[in-house]
């Protein structure tokens, strides 16, 4: 991938003594490594493996639910993989993943010749292992892993053993990546565009992640000081969410959800970025109303922050904070409905090709848009009463997750892995996994919404016989779904491997613009020593 | 309640604290043995929907796939606010997809379509952001009205607290100075697929809330340890539990009948297994309901105002028979298990020094439990059942324990040491049942949980 040999054809404007790649082999090249290339590389492979971690917990769960009774775990091991799935996917899985994009295409895409602080850049991913080390080990512990959920609502949180602690400190650490990944990013993005390149010329994936990077240094402390109120309550005698003590459990949820929400967009707005560079590329056609789109993002982000307690309408808020939270909320469908009117007005009249990368994103504006008028029905305070903690919320945030995120990182893999690998993948296989994907991941959350209108409540190892037709059909295509990522592995192996045989352009897509596609496939080790000039 | 779910996971609760494997490999082969005829039904299952979707008859609600028929005016104006919303979103939908897959259709580069340069529209722009506000803003007003019809409690015709506990529901009659539980009866051999599966499996409790029709009824919801939800979908109420705070919701059912719900906030290992069940009665059928339990409780017309005790002496033998069935339903022998030598953290009762030693310190650890320990609280059980499970426990395995607590000795230890003023004996009131005096309702809520796995930590 990022280790091909240097390319000796491009130009350099600096000394010939720099003119090699000063860096240690073997492992110490990983470890030591400031280059942003390297490091997002390893952000991806973490993130990748995480996914497959996440996605074990997943089956676990759904092979549990495939019919009433208790068959595959306990219910105390269900309510670990539950709390793990969500913790791993959303911490080990989702935000590296696109931490991993912005550090391999944001320098490319600004004409910068690195990242602003590489060593930083370096010690905020190797933060991430040892967090991961301690999520996973913690199942081993007595006890067992946390089984709080991952909302780690107390007083559940503070009955359990020290396999929540290591949670807590676990989020303390991928908080500190998280934040330091994005001080790293800000600065980036606003000090090394190359000339000419004004922050309204950026690239949309440059603009959605400095809004993500805002986002998270604002709202990573606030988890940071939830969790740190935890363990003190579990173990230095404070009562900050016991009521006997004069605290309240429900604070935590209001300071827990004023970083949570603003985490959905953390999430949602990279891939975003990702959408809005794919679907210009493929319909060979600019994005339409670039500058709506810029605004757009920047008041979902705002609005973000004062929403948070729409996850939260069953806890007897006072009437008149119900009905505010629920048009607060209900606003938000404002901007993102600009978003997808103006996605669909960049394909508009333009010159569609449906490559796997833009049937990724097609995906993704299918399913995000599903998973938007689900969160619309959520809004309405008095249907949420009836569909919190449901099945029906489990498939909302699925579609948002699995579809926004995930969806859209597939994409990115597609769209870029060429300019990061140097190959083509087979655009068969990409399609089968397209194809795949889609429908096993519908077959599997499209009925958890009934099951939620029917009564299902989330976070059950067993139920009524009168849920078993969907969730077994859920589970069906939960495994699917997972087979269908093993398929994908071996799609990028044999595209990173040189196995699809197809050498990859410096710009492989005819529609794509942008910086990075200036530079050859795969992208030489240091890129822009010289800055380019935008015009 | 004999071997209920309950019993099962408190039993192994051992298992919790070092992740046992043995148990998974157990799983496995009793899942493999079930596998084929698992896929039979399976295959089956999807012919039902090839051949009949949505079905009529009981088969319908397997295939359910909208809210609860509403049975109170809150559900319902719930209900058509899911339909109208979920309307206006397909509409939408279907409009905006509409276009794109035309556009992709239509606008293709196979096809030979070259693209247009557009990519500003200030009018287009305004316009789609201006009809969605107006959309929603439509939306907005009944939303408004159904979330302020929804939390008017004021002026209710009878409360009920409701108490949600690990893992179980505490229903208090605080008007009448009654209250009682409400556990899970599914029996463990349904869950573990010993047995067929009862048609209200997982939704059937032993004590079920009773509620008149028509009659406006405030739940005044917390929680005793951890938070739970107080979920009845077809009454349209959720409310979540919150222990150290009250909150209050209401219904008026509509029509007589069996309700069922669900826990609704995840609360620990049995948050599957503690369901709720209302019952609505009509107006004279409730009446007879509530004088029944009064009279049960020794809170009838003969005995009002009067706390009823139970002074009649045992002998060892009742007590013993009557306390080994206590042992059980108590849930004595999750942890201390049926042979009395206890399991991990739990004491062995088989030999202890305090089993073996004088009563009042027994008494005390029965009626007040041990702080900072999995020994709860037992001062919900009556004198009686409390006195039998002590004989029970001094007469078993080696234990040979001669000083018997009669239920006048607990009935003193609740009230220091006395007989509490104005007391009518059973035999006066000629009840022996030896039922939790009224008082109990109220000690209840402050009982602390039965709480196998983890240690609390206040």
């Amino acid at each position: 991938m990022a280790s091909v040999p240097h390319d000796h054809t491009h130009g350099h404007g600096h000394d010939a003594a720099h003119d090699h790649d000063h860096h240690p082999t073997g492992i110490m090249r990983w470890v030591t490594t400031t280059n942003h290339k390297d490091i997002g590389t390893m952000y991806m492979l973490f993130s990748f493996v995480m996914f497959i971690a996440g996605g074990i917990m997943a089956l676990g769960i759904r092979a549990e639910l495939f019919q009433p009774g208790l068959q595959v775990v306990r219910p105390e091991l269900f309510n670990q993989l539950t709390t793990l799935h969500g913790i791993v996917m959303i911490f080990g899985a989702i935000m590296p993943a696109f931490v991993g994009f912005a550090n391999w295409m944001l320098p490319l895409q600004l004409g910068a010749p690195d990242m602003a602080f590489a060593r930083m850049n370096n010690w905020s991913f190797w933060l991430l292992p040892p967090a991961a080390i301690l999520l996973i080990s913690s199942f081993f512990v007595p006890g067992g892993a946390a089984a709080g959920g991952w909302t780690l609502y107390p007083p559940l949180s503070i009955q359990s053993g020290i396999g929540m602690d290591m949670m807590i400190f676990a989020v303390h650490i991928m908080g500190a990546s998280s934040i330091m990944g994005s001080i790293n990013i800000i600065t980036t993005i606003l000090n090394m565009r190359a000339p000419g390149m004004t922050l309204m010329k950026m690239p949309m994936f440059a603009w959605t992640w400095l809004i993500t990077a805002f986002l998270l240094i604002a709202t990573m402390p606030v988890l940071a000081g939830a969790v740190t109120m935890l363990l003190t309550d579990r173990h230095f005698g404070t009562t900050f969410f016991n009521a006997a003590g004069g605290g309240d459990p429900v604070m935590f949820q209001h300071i827990f959800w004023f970083f949570g929400h603003p985490e959905v967009y953390i999430i949602a707005l990279p891939a975003f970025g990702v959408v809005s560079q794919i679907i210009p590329a493929f319909s060979r056609k600019p994005l339409f109303g670039y500058a709506s789109m810029v605004y757009a993002t920047a008041s979902i982000a705002i609005l973000s922050f004062i929403v948070w307690a729409h996850h939260m309408y069953t806890t007897g808020l006072p009437v008149a904070g119900q009905l505010y939270f629920m048009y607060a909320t209900m606003l938000i469908a404002v901007p993102t409905g600009v978003k997808v009117f103006n996605w669909l007005a960049t394909m508009w009249r333009g010159s569609i090709t449906l490559e796997t990368p833009m049937l990724f994103c097609l995906g993704f504006l299918f399913l995000f848009t599903m998973g938007g008028f689900t969160g619309l029905v959520l809004s309405l305070t008095p249907v949420d009463i009836q569909l919190h903690d449901t099945y029906y919320v489990v498939a909302h945030f699925h579609y948002v997750m699995v579809a926004g995120a995930l969806f859209s990182a597939f994409a990115a893999v597609y769209y870029w892995g060429p300019k990061w690998t140097g190959w083509m993948y087979e655009e068969k296989l990409g399609k089968i996994h397209f194809w795949w994907s889609l429908i096993a991941f519908n077959v599997t959350f499209f009925p958890q919404h009934f099951l939620g209108l029917a009564g299902m409540p989330r976070r059950i190892p067993d139920y009524n016989q009168q849920f078993e037709n969907w969730n077994m059909i859920s589970s069906v295509g939960a495994f699917a779904f997972g087979l269908a990522q093993v398929f994908f592995i071996w799609v990028v192996w044999r595209m990173a491997t040189g196995k699809s045989g197809i050498r990859a352009a410096a710009k492989p897509w005819d529609g794509a613009e942008g910086l990075e596609w200036t530079v050859p496939s795969p992208a030489p080790y240091h890129t822009f020593e010289t800055p380019p000039v935008v015009k | 309640m004999n071997a209920t779910a309950h019993q099962y996971f408190r039993a192994s609760a051992r298992a919790a604290h070092s992740f046992s494997w043995d148990h998974v490999k157990f799983e496995q082969q009793h899942m493999k043995a079930r596998a084929s005829t698992i896929y039979g039904r399976f295959l089956s299952r999807l012919g039902v929907v090839a051949g009949a979707p949505l079905a009529a008859g009981p088969a319908a609600a397997d295939w359910a796939i909208n809210l609860q028929q509403p049975n109170s005016a809150v559900a319902q104006q719930m209900y058509d606010l899911h339909i109208l919303i979920t309307i206006i979103c397909a509409v939408i939908f279907c409009g905006v997809f509409g276009v794109m897959f035309y556009s992709l259709y239509a606008h293709r580069k196979s096809k030979g379509h070259k693209a247009a340069n557009f990519h500003e529209s200030t009018t287009v722009e305004v316009i789609w952001t201006v009809i969605p506000f107006l959309i929603l803003l439509g939306m907005a007003f009944p939303a408004t009205k159904a979330v302020l019809d929804m939390r008017d409690s004021s002026a209710p015709e009878m409360t009920v607290k409701v108490t949600g506990y690990q893992w179980k529901w505490g229903y208090d009659y605080i008007h009448e100075g009654f209250g009682f539980m409400s556990t899970l009866s599914t029996p463990l051999a349904q869950i573990m697929g010993q047995e067929a599966k009862g048609e209200n499996y997982l939704l059937e409790v032993d004590n079920p809330m009773v509620v008149p029709v028509g009659t406006k009824v405030r739940v005044l919801v917390t929680a005793n340890d951890v938070l739970h939800a107080w979920w009845v979908p077809a009454l349209g109420v959720k409310q979540d539990a919150i222990p150290g705070f009250v909150r209050d919701a209401w219904f008026r059912a509509d029509r007589p009948g069996i309700y069922r719900g669900n826990c609704a906030e995840l609360c620990g290992k049995e948050h599957g297994y503690m369901p709720i069940v209302v019952e609505v009665k009509t107006k004279a059928d409730y009446d007879k309901w509530l004088a029944a339990e009064k009279e049960k409780r020794g809170l009838g017309k003969a005995a009002a105002a009067a706390t009823v005790i139970d002074d009649k002496v045992y002998t060892k033998e009742e007590l013993v028979a009557h306390g080994e069935q206590v042992y059980q339903s108590a849930g004595c022998v999750g942890c201390h298990q049926a042979n009395g030598k206890g399991a991990g953290s739990f004491p062995a009762l088989d030999g202890s020094k305090l089993v073996n030693g004088p009563k009042d310190p027994v008494i005390a650890l029965l009626l007040n439990g041990k702080p900072g320990t999995a020994m709860a609280s037992f001062k919900h059980l009556s004198d009686k059942d409390l006195a039998a499970v002590k004989a029970y426990i001094g007469a078993s395995w080696s234990n040979k324990v001669t000083d018997l607590a009669q239920p006048i000795d607990f009935t003193k230890a609740r009230n220091g040491g006395q007989l509490p003023a104005g007391a009518q004996t059973s035999a006066a009131s000629g009840s022996s049942s030896g039922a939790a005096p009224a008082a109990t309702a109220e000690a209840n809520s402050e009982g602390a949980p039965r709480q196998a796995l983890f240690r609390p930590r206040q």
